[in-house]
């Protein structure tokens, strides 16, 4: 079958672009990971488009919704056609003389994940656009016949930001529908002058900007390192873990992360017996936060709580979530402290709360080699640690920056660029938490399983489960359970289990940060006489309701009895 | 030891607030203007001395320096201006009051040589980056390109907002007043800047504090007038400090049609008017436009910015512009002392008369 022939070619394509580093190009030329685009190129392929014509384009994921533009034919030639490749859209031009033409069809790609593109200009006076498993996403119909010109393939990214232009081209492939390659281009650097272009090794030649603008090749290490799995490697993964169900933790007698880690106030007594009340309702997994500012001050006492509670959780049998960054604050503190924290204000939900690495940290750019030491650090001492299920690299990014929050979405990304290069065994995950569509489209391309906070009534947590199935990768909602809001156990938890979606409720054990109050409950409010927001337990350990907990313990498989050899009887 | 002294020291101090007569009351519009009428037109400037990245800074051991105040004085009163408007910080005062009225007394030696009378601001809202209270210690440097990256508030948005924190406050507040209540060489007292900035829904804490204040501060009873600004449009701040300051200050960085029309609101009001805040060059708010029509109103003029130093405050505030390529918004001399523009001083000068 012709496609199988052509998707071949798109597969060597991708392989090509992942495997640069083996590939030999003439000598003076140096291979890239991949290239950006900015301003207006032209790459002038050479090739007569009389013939049928495959053009086979490995992209690597988008970070901004910048465009790059391929024209087919000559851009000034009334008769050509335009494909324009944006993030999210993939629109072909016919031109009927006029320029740019009408739009004739207009694509959503999917912008979660990469893709792989080839064009066919067939002979056949249409244009057509597949993705790498061969299905036709849309055609055009073209005249062709009118021009002999040779297609001028012009590189134009969108972008009027100098750092924006995450487009990026791994490999391009122009073919014949018999299987001859025409030109194989891939990104290289020309070593004596260090242009960075695309060099084809049929011809042996480099193609350098030749236009107003410029190509881009990023001096980061990481470009030539690992990518985010792909779609196949997170499902294996999903299938070989199992259903996830826990809680999200904050030891009772701390009143932040900088209570719960540092030397002064980290207490494996507190966290030994919370642990047991959690085993004893069936979860198995822990997600805990990490507060940069102990690590900062003391390293390898940091190294040492750490390993301290990981083997507790190991003990308990829990699965732990570690949260590197957040930029959480309930109360004004944008900082963390070290030393004696603050009381609780009673009646101020979360109040002493802090964030970490805390704003200032996040803004200025300046102290992010610091924060790159942290994040590298932790993960590369327990890359393949099993008691470790994945890396949640930043708690509800922007949340609280305000006017910050670009400094934010800048630190995630090179969050993921410092863990990329780490390429621990667990898998790597940043949560979606609001209707920020930047961050949204950030988190959903980055990270290998995809995790969210959903504090919703069942309609709303059926919906984001929707939602969020279509990008076809493993699910924990990291956040959940607000009794007021009908977001609780007996609404919602066999909405997870049924869709077998990992949930991780807030609080277990009610504490320092007074979470049964409201969110933005403030002291000068009266006394809050309501349904507990978050928190399954009292301080003194007994059942808020114990109801809740029976059910949660059916649904978890608690209630069944547990073998001698550890393992559950099935009911 | 020295918690020792601190603790006495304080106790007497408020021993001596709480042992005072009945509290004073907002002062009559006769007293007001009979103040006005004694007194000359203020104009002068707000100060950060260019060494101090914020008001931790100018006042913390190892950041307060005597010798660039002195020098900075001297360019102020070389100009004529006759007072400056200078932050105070809570957290030094908490950290150390003995030392911080120390410095503060030195403060006000160095002005009056200078022939500069002094307005301190008590507590401060405002923050041009992330942070939100003050830290004692060794400050951020100046992130290049961010205007007054550092500045943090005082006391800090967390103690405005936690209302057990405010015995501590008002200790300071009458502890600084007390010690200065019949101090000629303070003309008045700004209890509050720009309350409720930056503070989003939490500024009804802001307002409840400079309720407070004022409340504190009239229980010491000083000689001086109490003060805290008008400096935006809304309602609540407004209400509160409108009716509540003995003579009206307000901050305006309007271009000229703007400025006038603040100022006409602000003189109905029957009161003696000092504007403590101007000067924006960027949209219009500079000197051969604006300082003409304080001079002519007989409305106090404070301009922000004497020496650009560690603030930055020639740049836009709180954003970070690295490339930025406007005209100062700010101050009027370089680091080294060299004017930025000779014809803003000799505008000035000719104002205020000096020879």
């Amino acid at each position: 079958m012709k496609m199988t022939k052509c998707m071949l070619a798109a597969t060597v394509a991708v392989l090509m672009g992942s495997a640069f580093a083996a590939e030999k190009l003439a000598e003076g030329f140096a291979p890239l990971a991949w290239i950006e685009s900015t301003g207006e190129q032209y790459i002038d392929t050479g090739v007569d488009a009389g013939a049928k014509t495959t053009v086979d384009l490995s992209f690597g994921h988008c970070l901004y919704s910048q465009g790059a533009t391929f024209f087919g034919k000559n851009v000034w030639d009334p008769k050509g056609f335009l494909f324009i490749l944006q993030n999210e859209h993939f629109r072909f031009f016919g031109n009927t003389g006029r320029e740019p033409g009408p739009m004739w069809n207009l694509i959503d790609m999917d912008p979660t994940e990469e893709r792989d593109y080839r064009f066919v200009l067939g002979t056949d006076s249409k244009a057509r656009l597949f993705d790498a498993a061969g299905k036709e996403l849309c055609a055009l119909a073209t005249d062709r016949s009118s021009s002999s010109h040779h297609p001028l393939w012009l590189f134009k990214c969108n972008s009027q930001h100098s750092s924006g232009g995450e487009f990026r081209l791994y490999a391009m492939k122009i073919g014949q529908d018999s299987g001859e390659i025409l030109r194989d281009f891939v990104p290289a650097r020309r070593l004596g002058d260090r242009a960075v272009g695309l060099y084809d090794r049929v011809t042996r030649k480099f193609f350098a900007n030749a236009g107003g603008g410029a190509f881009r090749a990023p001096d980061d290490p990481v470009a030539a390192g690992p990518r985010r799995w792909s779609i196949a490697r997170a499902q294996a993964w999903g299938k070989s873990n199992p259903w996830f169900c826990g809680f999200n933790h904050v030891p009772a007698n701390a009143i932040n992360d900088t209570e719960i880690w540092q030397e002064e106030t980290f207490s494996p007594d507190v966290i030994k017996d919370e642990f047991k009340l959690a085993t004893g309702l069936g979860f198995n997994c822990v997600r805990i936060f990490i507060q940069y500012k102990v690590y900062e001050h003391d390293p390898v006492w940091f190294h040492k709580a750490f390993e301290k509670y990981l083997q507790l959780a190991d003990e308990a049998k829990l699965k732990v979530m570690p949260t590197l960054f957040d930029d959480c604050s309930f109360g004004l503190a944008t900082e963390p402290t070290l030393g004696k924290q603050t009381d609780p204000l009673i009646g101020w939900n979360m109040w002493g709360w802090t964030p970490s690495p805390g704003y200032t940290m996040v803004v200025d750019h300046r102290t992010h080699g610091k924060l790159e030491k942290y994040v590298k650090d932790l993960i590369s001492t327990h890359k393949d640690d099993p008691r470790i299920f994945a890396w949640d690299l930043y708690n509800e990014p922007v949340n609280g920056m305000g006017g910050y929050s670009k400094y934010s979405l800048a630190l995630v990304k090179k969050c993921f660029v410092w863990a990329r290069s780490v390429n621990p065994s667990q898998p790597l995950t940043v949560g979606r938490w609001n209707g920020n569509a930047q961050l949204n489209r950030l988190v959903a391309r980055e990270s290998d399983i995809i995790s969210y906070h959903c504090y919703s009534n069942a309609q709303r947590t059926r919906a984001m489960i929707d939602e969020l199935s279509k990008l076809g990768r493993p699910m924990v909602c990291t956040e959940w359970f607000l009794r007021y809001g009908d977001c609780d156990i007996e609404h919602c938890l066999g909405i997870y289990k049924e869709r077998g979606v990992g949930c991780m409720m807030w609080g277990l054990v009610n504490g320092k940060t007074q979470t049964h109050l409201p969110f933005g409950y403030c002291a000068d409010k009266p006394p809050y006489t309501g349904r507990w927001k978050h928190d399954l337990f009292h301080a003194d350990h007994t059942p808020y309701n114990p109801k809740e907990l029976e059910l949660l313990r059916k649904l978890t498989g608690a209630n069944v009895p547990v073998q001698e050899n550890g393992n559950r009887v099935k009911p | 030891m020295k918690n020792m002294k601190k603790t006495v020291f304080v106790a007497v101090l408020c021993a001596a607030a709480m042992a005072l007569a009945a509290p004073g009351a907002r002062w009559t519009l006769e007293r007001a203007q009979a103040w006005g009428k004694a007194n000359p037109w203020y104009c002068g400037f707000n100060q950060i001395p260019a060494n101090a990245i914020n008001d931790v800074d100018i006042w913390q051991k190892g950041g307060f320096s005597p010798e660039v105040l002195r020098k900075e004085f001297k360019l102020a009163s070389d100009l004529g201006f006759n007072c400056v408007r200078i932050f105070l910080q809570y957290k030094v005062y908490e950290d150390d009051p003995v030392w911080f009225l120390r410095a503060f007394e030195r403060y006000l030696q160095l002005a009056d040589e200078a022939k500069l009378k002094v307005m301190p601001v008590l507590f401060d809202d405002c923050k041009f980056g992330p942070a939100t209270d003050p830290e004692l210690g060794k400050q951020t440097e100046p992130l290049p390109g961010w205007g007054m990256w550092g500045w943090v508030p005082s006391p800090g948005h967390t103690m405005v907002a936690d209302s057990r924190t405010h015995g501590r406050l008002e200790e300071y507040v009458k502890a600084v007043i007390l010690h200065h209540k019949d101090d000629p060489r303070i003309f008045v007292w700004d209890l509050y800047n720009e309350p409720t900035f930056a503070m989003g829904h939490f500024g009804r804490h802001s307002l409840a504090l400079v309720k407070k204040c004022f409340k504190w501060a009239r229980e010491i009873n000083p000689s001086q007038p109490l003060t805290v600004c008008r400096w935006n449009n809304d309602k609540g701040v407004n209400d509160i400090v409108l009716n509540e300051s003995d003579i009206i200050t307000f901050h305006c960085y309007q271009p000229a049609d703007g400025t006038r029309k603040v100022l006409k609101d602000m003189v109905q009001l029957g009161r003696p008017v000092i504007c403590t805040e101007w000067l924006y060059r960027p949209n219009g708010c500079d000197i051969p436009n604006i300082l003409p029509i304080y001079k002519e109103t007989g409305v106090g003029s404070m301009i922000w910015g004497l020496v650009n130093g560690k603030s930055q405050t020639h740049l836009p505030n709180g954003v970070y512009t690295p490339n930025f390529k406007g005209p100062w918004k700010h101050d009027l001399y370089r680091p080294d002392h060299t004017p930025y523009d000779v014809k803003d001083l000799e505008i000035i000068k000719k104002a205020t008369g000096v020879k």
